[in-house]
């Protein structure tokens, strides 16, 4: 009987899961990809860093999410100047003319709050990254006497790689706190630029964003469907230990006979991923296997979101830093095409015993 | 010998009654150099009036000899005419006698009668001569001495025999080759070290431990990332196959072989009793793919 509401309650997240997708879809064109790894980290609730560049629509999209979710969403830009306790409160002359506070973009919602958009996070400075990585870690922050719980926010942080002047780079530590970075790249296929560029519903982005349906999802149950999704799906053995080997190969790719061009592999990782960073990958996986329809991981579903995960923790010696999005994104490339599975040492192994 | 080729000629030859009358006679066309074992034959045709009939009892009995003579064949033929038979009579001789010098012989006359009518009348064959010529002279003592070398057989070419036969031999050995080339498995065989054999042999290796499928799984996985280059996985086997289109014609079995790998390595699921059987088939047709078979 329980297994039996189980399956139900998965299969029917599963088609409003879906939904979303395609709401999202009619009004963003040419990121299917972002909006399923998108979908896959609000199911793992965990914080996304999207990586773009200006004008391809991340606000849009963002909206979109915000909106099927459900729940309140807020947005903050990261400028230089911007304070911690921008986001806490903000102050401001009333009619009567006294000073007044009120609280700011992080608290005004309350337990409502389901999206919290930092735009340009690169732009803020170190300390504003400090309390939004605790925020995105702990989910509750005291301020006015009294504690205000976010259970139900998920964080998308947008930074822009391309510009450097006036920006904090976000050390690997707080990185690690993101559970993905999706990039948002410019649609390469013809006919859809041409689209953006001459259909005139994509030149209003408020009224783009109302042609999709709301509350598609229940934003205050998913920290529950989450868990129960996640115990749900099951790993083999022999899945687990690719995704050890994945790590290890994250940590020695010279080990697993792993090569890059024009790089010596020997020299390249500082810091592989961290622990924090596997299981979320798995986290991610289980999501993946289950808007698959599957109740067993597969490597397919790791695979699907591997670059996202793995690719911003990798910590790289300083004298390939520069050139960090080109080699993550080669190397997390080489590492699924080069660790096999089913390992043969563990087979031989196996066999041995 | 046997002479077939007759004479004709329409004279009559003898007396008849006006009730008889012949027609022709043929006799053999030849009348000199007749040996032992000849076969003479001559015919008469007559026509009688039709109240007369030519019974088989008158002819001369087949095997009758008569001075070296012997009746070998009698044969009639009847035909009615508006008042008339038409009889024509067939008579094949044998000569049987052995002479050292030629000498005139003769088929004897015959003297057919006829029934039926009011007067006794019968058809008459006269006897026709003919010169005996002896095998060898003086007797047979002097045979070897006349004896004449035989013709020379003509030769058989034997060329396009012995083409067919090289051209046969030929594609029997390479039937040969060929069935040794499709069955075989060996590793000096051409094409025999592909990834796909390696897989098949090390598959046919394993017993019945606990972990053989798993490994056989494991050896077809290797086979077909060393094929493609990367780890090779369902999501990307139309890649798989346009990149190397010679296994187009196993697509199903490698879909099937991804689902069941799948099932059996990440989703638990107890593999069926004969997978291993399977395994070792499949392995069997991809390194036949691989080969070109």
């Amino acid at each position: 009987m329980h297994i039996a509401t189980h399956d139900i309650q998965l299969a029917d997240w599963r088609s409003h899961a879906l939904k979303l997708e395609k709401e999202v879809q009619k009004v963003i064109v040419g990121q299917d990809k972002a909006i399923r790894l998108m979908n896959i980290a609000i199911f793992a609730r965990g914080h996304v860093l999207l990586e773009g560049g200006v004008g391809v629509g991340k606000t849009t999209l963002l909206q979109s999410i915000a909106r099927c979710i459900g729940g309140a969403y807020e947005r903050i830009e990261g400028t230089v100047d911007l304070m911690p306790n921008d986001l806490i409160y903000h102050t401001y002359l009333g009619e009567d003319g006294r000073p007044k506070i009120d609280e700011g973009p992080l608290l005004r919602a309350g337990e409502n709050l389901s999206v919290f958009f930092f735009n340009e996070i690169n732009r803020a400075r170190p300390q504003v990254h400090a309390l939004m990585l605790r925020v995105m870690a702990e989910r509750h922050i005291s301020a006015f006497k009294k504690e205000y719980r976010l259970p139900h926010m998920v964080v998308f942080a947008d930074r822009n790689q391309v510009e450097k002047n006036e920006t904090f780079e976000i050390p690997s530590a707080a990185r690690d706190r993101f559970m993905m970075e999706i990039p948002i790249d410019i649609p390469a296929d013809r006919e859809l630029r041409k689209a953006l560029m001459f259909d005139v519903k994509f030149q209003h982005a408020e009224s783009l964003t109302k042609q999709v349906e709301s509350n598609v999802l229940q934003f205050d149950q998913l920290n529950a469907f989450s868990d129960v999704l996640q115990s749900h799906i099951k790993s083999s053995d022999v899945l687990e230990e690719y995704a050890l080997d994945l790590w290890e190969s994250t940590q020695n790719p010279e080990k697993f006979g792993i090569k890059l061009d024009s790089v010596d592999v020997n020299r390249l990782i500082h810091t592989g991923a961290s622990p924090r960073g596997m299981g979320m990958l798995l986290k991610a996986a289980r999501v993946n296997a289950w808007l698959m329809n599957r109740d067993s991981l597969y490597p397919e579903d790791i695979h699907a979101v591997f670059h996202e995960l793995i690719a911003h923790r990798l910590v790289f010696n300083t004298m390939y830093e520069n050139r960090r999005t080109q080699l993550a994104r080669e190397l997390t490339t080489q590492i699924l095409s080069t660790v096999a599975v089913p390992s043969q040492t563990k087979s031989v192994q196996a066999k041995a015993a | 010998m046997m002479i077939v080729s007759l004479s004709l000629f329409a004279s009559l030859a003898f007396a008849q009654t006006t009730d008889v009358k012949i027609l022709s006679t043929i006799n053999p066309q030849t009348s000199n150099n007749i040996q032992m074992g000849d076969v003479l034959s001559r015919s008469i045709e007559v026509e009688v009036d039709a109240a007369y009939q030519l019974p088989k009892t008158s002819l001369p009995m087949k095997g009758e000899s008569r001075n070296g003579i012997e009746l070998r064949d009698v044969s009639v033929r009847t035909s009615k005419g508006s008042s008339t038979n038409i009889y024509k009579i067939t008579l094949s001789y044998q000569v049987f006698i052995s002479a050292a010098k030629p000498l005139v012989m003769q088929l004897p006359d015959e003297h057919l009668a006829l029934i039926g009518g009011a007067k006794a009348l019968s058809i008459d064959i006269p006897a026709w001569k003919f010169w005996y010529a002896p095998l060898v002279a003086e007797g047979i003592t002097n045979a070897k001495d006349n004896m004449l070398p035989q013709s020379k057989p003509a030769l058989i070419d034997l060329n396009m025999h012995y083409a067919r036969f090289w051209a046969a031999l030929a594609l029997l050995v390479t039937g040969l080759l060929g069935l040794v080339y499709v069955n075989a498995d060996k590793r000096w065989l051409p094409f025999m070290n592909g990834a796909f054999a390696q897989a098949h042999r090390n598959i046919k290796k394993l017993g019945h431990e606990q972990t053989a499928n798993k490994n056989a799984l494991m050896h077809m996985h290797q086979a077909f990332n060393k094929i493609y280059g990367a780890n090779l996985f369902a999501n990307e086997l139309e890649h798989f196959l346009a990149a190397n289109p010679k296994f187009l014609k196993v697509k199903q079995e490698i879909t099937q072989f991804f689902e069941q790998s799948n099932a059996a390595l990440f989703a638990n699921q107890v593999a069926s009793a004969n997978q291993l059987q399977q395994l070792k088939t499949l392995s069997k047709r991809l390194r036949d793919c691989e080969r070109g078979v």
